[in-house]
């Protein structure tokens, strides 16, 4: 949707800032998980440490645009579209913020992990990671966008993420069960595994916000509990 | 908040002109009892015009014809057998600029009841005074200086005498033309929880230039441009997701 700009033109500016310090903040979230997926695969204590540092660089990212965010609120009290697109900008900040803790929670095991980690679900977890990276990445250009229609694409792309969680999950159970010893080990890859799968659903609520600001409309109209089947493409 | 279904003022396809030029273009709007409506639009967009057409208040304009049908309770007042007079007394105004007659503040409230005849004794009328000032929320500021000239309040004071001026005839609709624009945010503050008051009495229509104020104490917008109505609906879906681009760009701030 093609819209002209404001009377007020250093209004259209504060948008535009807030809009790329969404997408900076999706570039540093982003960065985090691809170093935290590095630094497993290396098994690389040393940088794991780095990551964890890098977490109060994205900290500080949240609480700049926070501000920005509750100044443009107090400021120009904005209506219809800008409203939605700053309300869901406020929740969509606080959402990779959230992202960002998972991916520096994987780093965290990585870099306590005394025992070996067993390389195939390892490998599982990694190839996993890479696609919750591609949903970041996707659910960042929606908002760019401004496309319902993407953000609701990057939304069904959780599918995937979810049955690979559940299928990791069996598999790190086996292993346990074939192999007490390997129990601790295991677990820390089923933290991070949980990691993966929380950060998908924080993808999902970033795609419904986009959602939101873009249609006016909830992705769910709230009569049922979100399914899949609610939003996916009708049988023809 | 309850669902209310009383039409109070039922407006079907008004045009009004000035001389040649036309104001005003097929207008249709249904006005619930009870509630504040509230009129946004570019500045000669034709929401004034709409609210003087309410009270026939454009046939105080010689170049000013109005036609179409406006319903005030079910009874057609765009006719020339419309009684004025009765109608006006059914509704009362509030300016832009406070205008206090120049007389005293007991004397500005106490005028319309006067002329009305709705007072029999000289205590009636000193209780439709004191209930109308206590209405409007200015009693307690005036209650020892009643003699004093209105005009020597502040412009928040005189404005709530205007409305205690207004309700002390009794009336069911309050029509009010940008009444806070002369105000501070105090005095502003102050008429605006004055109409969420009122508002369980009266029905009341408000035109604004203030989209926060609007968004605040209306719960029905109607959206005019160029002297049509664009849009209208519930105040809350008007300002989060308006229908029409117009309306967007309007209240965003995009054009004026």
């Amino acid at each position: 949707m093609k819209q002209e700009g404001h009377i007020v033109k250093s209004y259209d500016e504060e948008i535009k800032d807030i809009k790329n310090s969404i997408v900076d903040m999706g570039s540093l979230v982003e960065k985090q998980l691809k170093d935290s997926l590095q630094c497993l695969k290396d098994k690389d204590t040393e940088f794991a440490e780095k990551i964890i540092e890098n977490d109060n660089v994205i900290d500080k990212a949240y609480n700049a645009l926070d501000q920005s965010l509750i100044e443009i609120l107090g400021k120009r009290q904005p209506m219809a579209s800008d409203l939605r697109t700053i309300f869901s900008a406020i929740k969509i900040n606080k959402d990779l913020e959230r992202i960002g803790d998972h991916a520096t929670n994987i780093a965290k095991r990585v870099a306590v992990a005394e025992i070996v980690l067993p390389e195939k679900p390892s490998r599982d977890i990694i190839n996993m990671g890479e696609k919750v990276n591609i949903m970041i990445s996707e659910v960042i250009k929606a908002f760019l966008e401004f496309s319902d229609e993407d953000a609701k694409k990057v939304w069904l792309m959780d599918r995937e993420i979810d049955e690979e969680y559940l299928g990791i999950l069996r598999q790190l159970l086996t292993y346990m069960m074939e192999e007490p010893k390997r129990i601790t080990a295991c677990t820390s890859l089923l933290y991070m595994v949980k990691n993966l799968e929380r950060m998908g659903d924080y993808v999902q609520n970033i795609a419904e916000d986009i959602y939101y600001a873009v249609s006016g409309e909830p992705l769910f109209d709230g009569s049922s509990d979100p399914t899949w089947e609610a939003i996916l493409p009708k049988k023809k | 908040m309850v669902e209310n279904n009383n039409t109070k003022i039922l407006a079907k396809d008004v045009d009004v002109f000035y001389s040649e030029k036309q104001a005003l273009n097929k207008i249709s709007m249904d006005i619930k009892e009870k509630e504040v409506t509230a009129l946004i639009g570019p500045s000669g967009c034709g929401k004034s015009t709409f609210l003087r057409c309410i009270n026939r208040m454009n046939d105080l304009i010689e170049i000013c014809k109005v036609t179409g049908s406006i319903k005030v309770d079910n009874e057609e007042i765009i006719s020339s057998s419309t009684d004025v007079v009765s109608l006006r007394s059914k509704i009362g105004m509030v300016f832009q600029k406070p205008n206090p007659f120049p007389k005293s503040i007991f004397d500005n409230v106490a005028y319309g009841p006067s002329i009305h005849g709705l007072a029999d004794t000289k205590s009636d009328l000193e209780n439709i005074v004191i209930t109308s000032l206590k209405k409007a929320g200015l009693y307690n500021e005036v209650k020892d200086r009643l003699n004093e000239p209105g005009t020597s309040l502040s412009g928040g004071q005189q404005q709530r005498l205007c409305i205690a001026r207004a309700i002390a005839v009794n009336p069911e609709i309050i029509l009010m033309d940008e009444p806070c624009s002369a105000l501070d945010p105090i005095a502003t503050a102050i008429i605006e929880e004055l109409i969420d008051e009122l508002r369980l009495n009266y029905t009341i229509i408000i035109v604004t230039h203030s989209m926060q104020q609007a968004a605040r104490v209306s719960q029905k917008t109607c959206f005019f441009h160029l002297g049509e109505l664009i849009e209208s609906g519930e105040t809350n879906k008007i300002f989060t997701n308006p229908d029409n681009t117009k309306t967007q760009d309007y209240i965003t701030g995009r054009f004026g």
